[in-house]
């Protein structure tokens, strides 16, 4: 029933649990559907089909008609025929959304040189080819190597996934995009030379170093942090609890937010969320200095 | 139905299909070919048998009225191997259709049945199953080409206009 509900930013809408009746109800006019879905694809030439292909159909189907955004009770007195409908309308306008998201995103792609981000955007532009929006509307045909700083959901699925992950790639090229190409890649080949053979999502690391500059009270284009500098982050954070630690972090991804002029809402808090996952490595990293001095 | 499973088909497409076939005595008996209620009830459930064992799913009345329609007038069919001969035969149905790779539909491969049951498998269901269809998987799987056979099985309409 999840599925049902879901929204497009991934969240989950809680709707109250089916009654029995309804459950039974909606139960019924998804199997009816679901004998027309199979009919339709096998074109009449069969009156079987392979579990697994009847599983995806029964997937793409319930994921089609979630589009709608109804409630048990009104999914269980609903013509879903007509639901399946509006829904495939729904995504259609979606996959317009979507490939204009693809085409800013691949427009402002950081000019770093990583493989990895490249050869998925590459993916992303055959997803829109091979996505069967009629049959498989659930699946996701293509393949999404270069992880994001803040993953999409694994409960997303089709065009909503790709919606979401391509928004996201928006975030953090406008991120990327406030340093100079010069002080990236000088950054990425000093920190991690093999940057541009590697999957590793170039966003986290650079956030990392811009947040820790920000503590650090040291000039953030650079992206170099000094000696001094992880010293006295060192000094701050081993008398911070972790509820401090959050908080800290949370002001210098805020600080840092306003020093680079990120206005929108979404980029600000992308910012805090990956800043806030800094925590625990700072926290490993003053735990081996101890254990070492 | 939080689960991605397929439920509540068996019982509904059971009461289907043995409709189905108590209406198919009606075509078949010409032939000296009926089915007791036992027997339907039995092909019922052995069809949902083959359907789980050969990993398919099946919506509506299925293959198995088409089935004995496509070989009621064979020669090597008698009222005693009829009920057998059909279950036998189903069995074979759903496991071929998946082991060609979804490569051949229903009246196709009813038509190839037919056309070796009657022709080299001389009514052996065995040579049918073992010897004839296994060749012929393994000629598409193989990528090499393949006919339809000439011979059709007749439809609902074009027995109605016999």
């Amino acid at each position: 029933m999840n599925e049902l509900m879901q929204a497009a930013d991934g969240k989950i809408e809680q709707q109250p649990p089916p009654t029995e009746e309804e459950r039974l109800a909606i139960e019924k006019k998804c199997m009816a559907l679901l004998a027309r879905r199979a009919a339709r694809y096998s074109m009449g030439d069969s009156t079987s089909l392979p579990e697994d292909t009847a599983l995806r159909l029964l997937r793409s189907l319930r994921y089609v008609v979630g589009q709608c955004g109804l409630s048990p009770t009104a999914l269980a007195a609903a013509d879903w025929n007509t639901l399946y409908e509006q829904g495939l309308a729904c995504l259609h306008t979606k996959l317009d959304q979507g490939r204009k998201l693809y085409l800013a995103a691949h427009a402002t792609l950081p000019d770093v040189g990583n493989r990895s981000l490249k050869e998925t955007m590459d993916e992303i532009a055959d997803f829109f080819r091979r996505y069967d929006v009629r049959y498989f509307a659930a699946e996701i045909p293509c393949d999404i190597d270069y992880q994001l700083c803040c993953p999409v959901p694994e409960e997303l699925c089709g065009i909503d996934y790709i919606i979401l992950y391509l928004r996201r790639i928006l975030i953090e090229n406008d991120f990327l995009h406030r340093f100079s190409s010069q002080a990236l890649i000088a950054f990425l080949e000093r920190e991690m030379p093999e940057y541009r053979e590697l999957i590793l999502n170039l966003y986290e690391p650079v956030a990392a170093m811009a947040v820790g500059l920000t503590l650090a009270r040291e000039p953030v284009e650079g992206l170099m942090l000094t000696q001094e500098g992880r010293q006295q982050i060192a000094q701050q954070f081993l008398q911070l609890q972790k509820a401090e630690a959050d908080t800290e972090l949370t002001k210098a991804a805020w600080a840092l937010a306003g020093h680079l002029a990120i206005t929108l809402p979404q980029g600000r808090e992308y910012l805090i969320s990956a800043a806030r996952e800094l925590r625990p490595r700072i926290m490993a990293a003053l735990n081996r200095r101890e254990a070492f001095s | 139905m939080d689960e991605m499973k397929l439920p509540a088909l068996a019982s509904l497409q059971k009461q289907q299909m043995e409709r189905e076939l108590s209406a198919l005595n009606e075509k078949t008996s010409r032939y000296g070919l009926t089915l007791s209620q036992r027997e339907i009830t039995e092909l019922a459930e052995g069809r949902m048998e083959a359907l789980q064992s050969s990993g398919r799913v099946e919506f509506g009345e299925g293959i198995l009225p088409r089935l004995a329609l496509a070989f009621c007038d064979s020669p090597y069919l008698n009222e005693e191997n009829y009920a057998e001969s059909l279950g036998e035969l189903q069995e074979c149905f759903y496991y071929y259709k998946s082991a060609a790779g979804e490569r051949f539909a229903d009246e196709e491969l009813l038509s190839m049945m037919r056309e070796a049951f009657d022709g080299e498998a001389q009514g052996s269901l065995e040579y049918l199953a073992d010897t004839t269809l296994a060749e012929l998987c393994r000629a598409v799987n193989r990528g090499e080409e393949w006919e339809a056979p000439g011979r059709r099985p007749l439809t609902w309409r074009q027995y109605e206009d016999e």
